[in-house]
């Protein structure tokens, strides 16, 4: 039996939509949709995968406004047994670190009892991978990230052997590690659309819990703008710096190939464009 | 008053990050300039690695933090991680800065939960306003977005950076100072059984680290995206491509760029029959020339484009092909 605690997050299916309205300098959502990370994908087909090998049972918890309601649904759709919407106001303007704090504290204040808590690699708005060290660091267990494959996990004796994969490094390292812990999926070169694969429930009622900072009860200067270190002082939109495109007229395709293999080759020679 | 700049490292072969680390040690040389702080290095549990970096004359002085009940070579992240809490509480820096490496991703944001101090991740640019606040860049929502973060009245304040992982030292120092440091584990129920190094054929053309990258989109057939991949392995150049074309199967993920993918910094960029999507620029456009090979001469990428090439791109491929596999 395995307590798994799921956390997700809303983010807008193609980010790269957003702009900041120039005016207000303020970053314009208004008719954006959210959808399900798209890394957190890996990160719930490693839960089913734990629950339908050890047994168990998975809780999501999202710290979102109201609206991700339904993308918690969803997940319970694809087979997680319940969710916790973390919402209220007080939340509002939490950078990662006020943001990881509601998160370990509703953790350890609503789920209480936990084993393993998973998360994808980052979120794709932001690409921050800050929630999950942040959150071990508060529940003051053990972590790591990028895991591919739980190994084994000893349920009795609560230990999990774990692989993992550094991207940059070509590296896999195996961990073994006491539980709980918490670990960040890696975001594996293909993931199944599992909310296509497994839909298991379709009764929803009174599966996601609306928890707020009446029954967290969380410090003030904890949370929010308050509990946030960081500041964004200005946001702009990225400006491609004012190019003159110049239009080559070349008359065939072999001039053409001609010409840009000089160009790589001078700059591999010279180190300049 | 000091910046630390972490150093990493291969914990399996101690290899250093050495590019990663000039690059730091260069940017916060300039802030260091403008505030007058020192900057110093930090060496996590490695005295071969502490020896490589006073060798490479990139800082005054190098901290150098042993864990004691933790084996060189060895690598936990929150033992890493509370290791660097300690130098931190015992020499309160500044700033702190790590390359945003995956492994440096993994630990430093434990850090500043432990401080109770902010972290930005992923920076491109870091900056002194004219209050002498520190402003870091950070590219957000696909690179769509630049958000100027501040973390005021924290020490340290942490960043991760991004870095070409060729970069060298533009001010090497006359000799280095090694400052040994010792942090007692505490018992973190963690155990690091094994590393591997995965073999990978395409490791030479990975775009993330290339100088010069060749992409290939939608408009390149399916033979000849097979001939740039032969292009880029002759020439050691990076190989990208558009989410059509690894949803298609065409090449596997790790080439794919943009939004879902990698972001790449390289200084060329060869865009062959891409239309210029935002979800795929954002993975390229800092490059520093941008190269358009495209039938369509309205296709959104030439504003991108420093040269836009109006021709078929499965020609022009097919005789860059011809001419490098033909060694000309």
């Amino acid at each position: 039996m395995l307590k798994i605690v799921l956390l997700v997050k809303t983010v807008v299916p193609i980010v790269s939509t957003v702009k900041v309205d120039e005016k207000t300098g303020s970053l314009v959502r208004e008719g954006v949709p959210t959808t399900l990370n798209p890394w957190d994908y890996a990160a719930i087909e490693l839960a089913l995968e734990l629950r339908r090998s050890y047994g168990g049972h998975i809780t999501a918890i999202s710290m979102a406004p109201p609206f991700a309601k339904e993308v918690l649904e969803d997940i319970i759709g694809m087979g997680v047994d319940d969710a916790i919407l973390v919402s209220d106001r007080a939340f509002a303007g939490s950078d990662t670190l006020a943001t990881s704090y509601v998160l370990a504290e509703t953790i350890r204040k609503v789920v209480k009892e936990f084993d393993i808590v998973i998360t994808g690699q980052e979120a794709a708005d932001s690409v921050t991978s800050h929630v999950p060290a942040q959150v071990a660091a508060f529940l003051n267990v053990p972590y790591i990230y990028y895991v591919t494959n739980v190994k084994h996990c000893n349920v009795v004796d609560k230990v999990i052997k774990l692989e993992r994969f550094v991207e940059d490094e070509g590296r896999a390292e195996e961990f073994e590690v006491d539980l709980p812990v918490v670990i960040s999926v890696y975001r594996r070169q293909t993931y199944l659309p599992i909310s296509v694969l497994r839909k298991i429930s379709a009764r929803l009622e009174g599966k996601v819990k609306i928890v707020s900072n009446k029954e967290l009860q969380l410090d003030p200067s904890k949370i929010g703008l308050a509990g946030s270190p960081t500041r964004v002082s200005k946001i702009e939109n990225f400006k491609i710096a004012s190019k003159s495109t110049q239009f080559l007229d070349f008359k065939t395709p072999d001039e053409a190939a001609r010409w840009i293999l000089d160009l790589i080759r001078k700059y591999a020679q010279t180190g300049k464009p | 008053m000091t910046i630390l700049v972490y150093v990493d490292y291969i914990p399996d072969t101690r290899e250093v990050k050495l590019g990663e680390t000039c690059w730091l040690a260069n940017v916060a040389e300039k802030i260091a300039e403008k505030l007058g702080y020192e900057v110093w290095g930090l060496v996590v549990n490695s005295a071969t690695v502490t020896l490589r970096i006073q060798e490479a004359k990139i800082f005054r002085r190098v901290i150098h933090v042993r864990i004691r009940g933790a084996a060189e070579g060895t690598y936990v992240p929150p033992l890493f991680a509370e290791a660097i809490v300690e130098i931190c509480r015992k020499y309160n820096p500044e700033v702190l800065l790590f390359p945003a490496t995956y492994r440096c991703r993994e630990i430093a944001p434990f850090v500043a939960a432990r401080l109770e101090t902010g972290i930005v991740a992923d920076i491109s640019e870091i900056y002194v306003d004219d209050k002498g606040e520190i402003v870091s860049v950070k590219p957000s929502f696909g690179e769509n977005i630049l958000a100027h973060i501040t973390i005021p009245g924290k020490k340290p304040k942490i960043f991760t950076m991004r870095c070409p992982a060729r970069a060298t030292v533009q001010k090497r120092v006359e000799s280095c100072e090694v400052v040994n440091e010792e942090f007692i584990a505490r018992a973190v129920g963690m155990r690091y059984v094994k590393s591997t190094r995965i073999e990978d054929p395409d490791a030479d053309i990975l775009p993330e680290k290339a100088d010069i990258i060749i992409g290939v989109g939608a408009g390149v057939r399916p033979d000849v995206i097979e001939l740039a991949r032969s292009v880029a392995k002759k020439l050691k150049i990076g190989l990208g491509a558009t989410k059509r074309v690894t949803d298609r199967g065409l090449l596997p993920y790790k080439f794919l760029l943009g939004d879902s993918g990698k972001i790449a910094r390289p200084r060329v960029y060869v865009a062959f029959g891409i239309s210029g999507a935002p979800q795929h620029m954002s993975g390229v456009k800092s490059s520093e020339v941008i190269i358009a090979v495209n039938i369509d001469e309205n296709a959104p990428i030439r504003n991108y484009a420093d040269y836009f090439i109006k021709q078929d791109a499965n020609e022009v491929l097919r005789k860059l092909a011809e001419l490098v596999l033909s060694g000309l």
